[in-house]
This record gives C-alpha cells, structure tokens and sequence, in this order.
C-alpha cells in the first residue's frame, strides 16, 4: 500500500507541480508580449518621420536618447525591469520596421529561457 | 489445496474467476484506465488552453499594431477622408499585423470598418463634413479591426474555436 502510494504521488506531485509551472510560464509568457508590445507602441507614436528629433527628453528614460533605446527603456519600466527588453532589428536611425525582443530565464522547477518579439512599422 | 479440491459441488459452483486468477495485473489496468481517461486529455487540455490563451493574445496585439499603422501612416490619413479606407492601407494594415508576430498559420484579410462621429458624439456618415451640415466640427473618426488565425487544436471538440480572433478600436482623427 505504502509502495503503491508513493508510486502515484510522485507522477501526481510532478504534475501538479508541473501544472503550476506551466501557468507562471504562460503568465510570464504573456506579460513579455505585453512588455514588447508597449515598447512598439512607443517607437510607433514617437515615429520618426513625426518625431525626425527623436522622442522628446521628458518621455525618455534611457542614457542615450534615440528611439530604440527610449522605446526598449520604456517596455523595461512599465514592467518593472523584470524582463530585459531591447531592440533587435532596425534599430539605427529612421527604418521602416523595428523590432523589439523581450528575454527572461524563468527559474521554477527547471530553468527555461524565454523570448518573445514584435515587429513595428514605423511608417 | 485439498479442501478446494475436494470442496462439495455446491461450493465450488460460488467460486467466482476472481478467485482463481488472483489480483495480479489488477493496478496496471486501473492506471492504464486512468492515465487514458483522465491524466492524459486533462494535461492536453491545459496545455491547449495555454495555446489558446496565447494565440489570442497575441492576434490581440497584432491588432493593436494594425490599429496605429492606421493613426500613423501618411497613406492611411489621405485615404480616410473618403467613407472607405484605400486599398494600400488595408494592404499596409495587414501587412503590419502579420509581419508583427511572423504568424503561422497566415492571419486572414482583416475587416477594418469606419465609423464617425461630429464632436457632440452624435453619429455622422463618413465622408461627409459636420461643418458643411451645421453640425460641431471636427469628424471624428474611429476604426475598428477585426483580424482572424485559423487554430489547429491538440484535442478536437465540438466546443473548440477552428478560429481565434484579435479586436481593436482607435480614434484615428
């Protein structure tokens, strides 16, 4: 009975433990699409055909002040700077498209490293 | 053993086959069932449901990104003057939402809808001027997109979307 026992909670306990992994996966997972999207969005609205001087100092919290590097500041503060998010493509000067790359190394069970990208038009 | 043997015909007639095959066997079965019926489906549809979530999501945001190429873009200002959207916006809209995220399966053609307002929020046509009818100026403008993905599911229900879809609004004037 004792030998039976501990045969069924050990593949239930690693379910169950695998379940609430899966969960603050999709949930970290998810917070990152939201991280990058805010980034995006930032680059979009600061444009540089509608902003050629950059975004304006006020909005901007990064040490060098172009887009990219305001954009990706702005994605970090809004979630903390718990995830790391940076431009990855694009992201000199007055390009048509950037993209913007969250990265995480979620720690539970196991270690699992994370990324999740969005590409913008920057019209 | 000799008593079984030798046991009177009444008795042996109430031995069952349970008694002479034994339990043996008996738990493997019952997690096979188990494993099969239950663990198996119930571990498929979280991971499903996590796909689901996910996928949304994400058409969610490519939405949003469809939604301010909409606001921005030169092409998109000239052609909503008009009731209807120009051809090369919708194409740059749906250009931007699939590029966004790389999506596979190939998010559908989106449908993008006007709607207008004069500024007291009173509903107008699109394309005509407040102004020129007496109303308060200025339009106002607002799109709508509606994006879709075909969702190839884990398990197959009659209850599970075949589609998923991505919602935004925005006041692009």
């Amino acid at each position: 009975m004792a030998l039976e026992a501990a045969l069924t909670i050990l593949p239930l306990m690693l379910l169950i433990l695998g379940s609430i992994q899966f969960g603050l996966v999709l949930w970290t997972w998810n917070a990152m699409l939201l991280a990058v999207e805010e980034a995006g969005r930032y680059a979009m609205l600061y444009n540089p055909t509608t902003y050629p001087n950059g975004p304006p100092a006020a909005n901007c919290s990064a040490a060098t002040a172009t887009l990219a590097n305001c954009a990706a500041a702005w994605g970090n503060q809004n979630w903390d700077n718990i995830f790391t998010v940076s431009c990855t493509s694009g992201c000199i000067g007055a390009p048509p498209t950037m993209t913007f790359t969250a990265t995480y190394t979620f720690t539970f069970i196991n270690s699992i490293s994370l990324s999740r990208s969005i590409q913008v038009p920057l019209i | 053993m000799k008593d079984q043997l030798w046991a009177p015909a009444s008795r042996r007639r109430h031995r069952h086959l349970r008694d002479i095959l034994g339990n043996d066997g008996s738990a493997t079965i019952e997690f096979g069932l188990l494993a099969g019926l239950l663990l198996v489906p119930l571990t498929l549809f979280i991971v499903q449901y996590g796909l689901i979530l996910n996928a949304t999501q994400a058409l969610a945001a490519a939405a949003r990104v469809g939604a301010e190429y909409a606001r921005d873009s030169a092409t998109c200002q000239a052609g909503i003057q008009s009731p209807n959207i120009n051809a090369t916006c919708t194409a740059g809209i749906q250009n931007a939402m699939q590029n966004s995220m790389n999506f596979s399966p190939a998010l559908r053609p989106a449908t993008i809808t006007l709607t207008c307002q004069c500024d007291d929020q009173s509903g107008a046509t699109c394309g005509n001027s407040c102004a020129s009818a007496g109303r308060p100026p200025p339009n106002r403008i607002f799109l709508r997109i509606s994006v879709a993905q075909p969702f190839i599911p884990l398990i197959a229900l009659r209850s599970t979307p075949t589609t998923l879809n991505g919602l935004a609004d925005i006041r692009i004037q």
